[in-house]
């Protein structure tokens, strides 16, 4: 029986000061300047010129999106989900350009763009998948806080999904690095300690508005922040809700309400009731991605 | 919190509630102040007013800079960050949340951060933010809870292309073009600052010109600048459909057959007043069909011992009249007397030249009085304006059909919200319109612009008595 159990046992993970060592080794490479980011590509900021320009020929844009592969693969199955609610199958480009509108195809692209570049890699999908439904999750939720608090949507769904992008951008380094552990909570402690400093050397190499920035660097500890305290809390009341939300509890209104988000933000417990309506809807959405 | 009633209970910390505890707390009043925001002061001025004023001075300085341009070149960049342009906000906020704070506290107010509702005409119970609640009693009840933005059903404002004027100022980006619905104070005030900072502004309205409660050749001279810094007015078209066009822009058809698009539209037309939570019903009050509450001269409601100013009670809706209703209110209560009228309040707008007036207009007087002396004083023929870059500035002086007495001011052009003072004085003292002559103001200022008025009013005067001395003659 004693065997048995320790047959099936996991492999025993490294010892703690590999992820010290590992810790150090990640900010070195901070420290040394050279670290790696990505750049968006190239055919999503010639998507956003297009979807900018009043007078873009739906072709063009097709034909742009057709270039990346992974782009376009994305986009139709975003527009073929259920939040998209497509009468029939969308099969080409074209027809989903058409039926999402360009803005809609530009929210689409720079989640595919994103999700390509930041949130992949091979070696850890199933984490990587994890943050990225994290970042639109949240950012669906700080749409519907902006909306409620009467500011403006745009913003805070850029804050919203990029919020935690310092934390698959630190995987990501480790990934590239010979003895790359498997993911566990030793691993998620360590790209803790450097994610909020990896997203706001990302945010500064993409020249992310100083807004977005901000979020990135204090959806945790909104208190500390100098400017846009407001949208930084924004955020994380968007993640807490967002947790409640896969957490299946029928009422986390009680507990929601605790937060010091929420007092921050002002919002009442009936307000709150208002945005707990949109779960369900929120929820479909989040899976269309 | 004390069981004990309080004299005031005061629904609401913007201007009009602030002013109406610390005059009751003043005359030695038990004064309880809520507020659902969790700062005082109200939100319109966190929302509106103090960013707005922001975004101006800012777009100002800009403007001032590239008047020099053969020494500095200044351009806004096309799709500016809008945090850039609103420099010092937060400072400005949060100097000023101190201020209203350590005013209150030192008048002994007690605040209370929570969400109103009447239980019966004395009784109101406090949700506080965490659900919890308390029940507080007032002899007097001051409902200023102010209001926001309007959103009719048939406007989709999303706060994403379709703004109104709490989210306009939470745009990421300066926008390229900008569609401005409504050309009343706010809308003008927006539209002038926004095109001021290179924005492609059309602002359309139902109404022939903007500002359409002033006097024409003001509202004129407003347009007139409006116009010479990019800015353009579409007069007599309402809006029949708004929409997204889900690629760039935002869509406006009139019902006049035109159609205009732009990258953002800002829905500027009203407001509503903050009414819904507090359950008016069970104070026996109701809204008019205006969607505000009635209130008499006074400010006092049809249930006497409760009383409603500011925003609540619809135009002027102005800072400076709120101010002025919620002391009266309580003076009123109190049995005091209410103090200088209404009438010497002075208003501001402030719009790209601002305006500001106090006292009748042109046409209001002349309703009243029927015939009145009028003077217009261009600011070009100032020294200090043609000094500052100040000439598109216009100051009319009215008075009674003596040309004896002021009966009103109006000011367009920089400066107008100070210079209006002057004009407020001579109207509260009736002083004769001579006192501008007779005393010697700085030189070079605006206020210069007071004695042409006056010498122009008392040359009316003099060839009107003129005339009549030689009818009598005859």
């Amino acid at each position: 029986m004693l065997e048995a159990a320790q047959a099936t046992e996991p492999p025993a993970g490294p010892p703690p000061e590999f992820f010290d060592d590992l810790s150090a080794a990640i900010t070195a490479e901070i420290e040394s300047g050279e670290l790696e980011l990505p750049l968006l590509p190239t055919s999503a900021m010639q998507v956003f010129h297009l979807a900018s320009d009043a007078d873009a020929d739906i072709g063009k844009v097709a034909g742009m999106i057709e270039t990346d592969q992974k782009l376009a693969t994305g986009v139709l199955r975003v527009a073929n989900s259920v939040a998209y609610s497509p009468r029939q199958e969308i099969v080409t480009l074209r027809q989903a350009i058409m039926r999402l509108g360009l803005k809609s195809l530009c929210e689409i692209v720079l989640g595919a763009a994103f999700k390509a570049t930041v949130f992949s890699d091979d070696r850890y999908m199933e984490p990587m998948e994890r943050y990225w439904r994290t970042g639109i999750g949240a950012a669906l939720w700080a749409k519907e806080l902006a909306r409620l608090r009467r500011k403006n949507v745009e913003t805070a769904y850029l804050c919203g999904m990029l919020h935690n992008v310092g934390q698959p951008m630190t995987l990501k380094i480790i990934s590239g690095m010979d003895d790359a552990p498997a993911f566990d909570d030793a691993l998620s402690e360590v790209i803790g300690r450097h994610a909020v400093q990896v997203g706001g050397i990302l945010a500064d190499r993409w020249q992310l508005p100083e807004v977005v920035k901000t979020c990135i660097t204090y959806h945790d500890n909104f208190e500390a922040a100098e400017n846009y305290r407001d949208e930084a809390c924004a955020v994380r009341a968007a993640v807490e809700l967002l947790n409640s939300s896969s957490e299946e509890d029928e009422d986390p209104a009680a507990l929601l309400m605790s937060q010091a988000c929420f007092q921050e933000l002002n919002i009442y417990p009936d307000d709150l009731a208002g945005l707990l309506e949109q779960r369900s809807r929120l929820a479909l959405a989040l899976e269309s991605f | 919190m004390s069981d004990l009633p309080y004299d005031f209970v005061i629904i609401g910390s913007g201007p009009a509630g602030q002013k109406a505890a610390i005059q009751a707390s003043k005359k030695g009043c038990r004064v309880a102040l809520i507020e659902r925001d969790r700062q005082v002061g109200g939100s319109c001025v966190y929302r509106g007013t103090i960013p707005s004023k922001t975004l101006r001075e800012n777009a100002l300085q800009l403007a001032r800079a590239s008047q020099c341009q053969q020494a500095v070149t200044v351009q806004v960049e096309q799709h500016a960050p809008m945090n850039h342009l609103m420099s010092r906000l937060q400072q400005v906020l949060d100097s000023h949340d101190h201020l209203i704070a350590d005013q209150l506290g030192r008048n002994g107010i007690t605040c209370i951060h929570g969400r109103a509702t009447f239980k019966n005409p004395h009784e109101v119970e406090v949700t506080r933010v965490d659900g919890t609640s308390d029940t507080l009693t007032g002899k007097h009840v001051v409902i200023a809870t102010g209001s926001r933005p309007r959103s009719p059903d048939d406007i989709p404002v999303d706060h994403e292309y379709i703004l109104d004027s709490d989210s306009v100022l939470s745009m990421c980006y300066l926008p390229e073009s900008m569609l401005v619905l409504g050309s009343g104070v706010i809308a003008c005030e927006y539209a002038s600052i926004f095109a001021l900072l290179g924005v492609k502004v059309t602002m359309v309205d139902r109404f022939a010109s903007p500002l359409g409660f002033l006097d024409p050749d003001l509202s004129a001279k407003f347009q007139e600048s409006f116009e010479a810094f990019g800015g353009r007015f579409v007069g007599n078209a309402k809006v029949s459909d708004i929409y997204w066009d889900g690629a760039c822009e935002v869509v406006a058809r009139m019902d006049n057959g035109l159609q205009l698009s732009a990258e953002k539209a800002l829905f500027a037309l009203g407001r509503m007043a903050n009414v819904d939570s507090l359950g008016l019903a069970a104070a026996g009050l109701e809204i008019n069909q205006y969607g505000i509450l009635d209130a008499d001269e006074n400010c006092q409601t049809k249930v006497p011992h409760i009383y409603a100013v500011g925003d609540v009670i619809g135009a002027p809706a102005l800072a400076s009249s709120s101010m002025d209703q919620g002391r009266r209110a309580v003076r009123h209560a109190l049995g005091l007397p209410p103090g200088a009228p209404a009438h010497t309040i002075p208003s501001g707008i402030y719009t790209i030249p601002e305006i500001a007036s106090v006292g009748l207009t042109e046409l209001q007087a002349r309703k009243e009085f029927g015939s009145v002396k009028v003077a217009k004083v261009d600011f070009a023929e100032v020294a200090r304006g043609q000094i500052a870059g100040i000439q598109d500035g216009l100051l009319k002086m009215v008075s009674d059909p003596e040309g004896k007495y002021l009966l009103g001011c109006q000011i367009v052009g920089e400066g107008a919200t100070e210079l209006i003072h002057l004009a407020q004085m001579a109207l509260v003292s009736k002083q004769p319109v001579d006192i501008f002559v007779e005393n010697i103001f700085n030189f070079p200022t605006l206020a210069e612009a007071y004695r042409i008025g006056a010498l122009a009013v008392i040359a009316q005067r003099s060839a009107a008595n003129d005339e009549s001395s030689l009818a009598a003659v005859v």
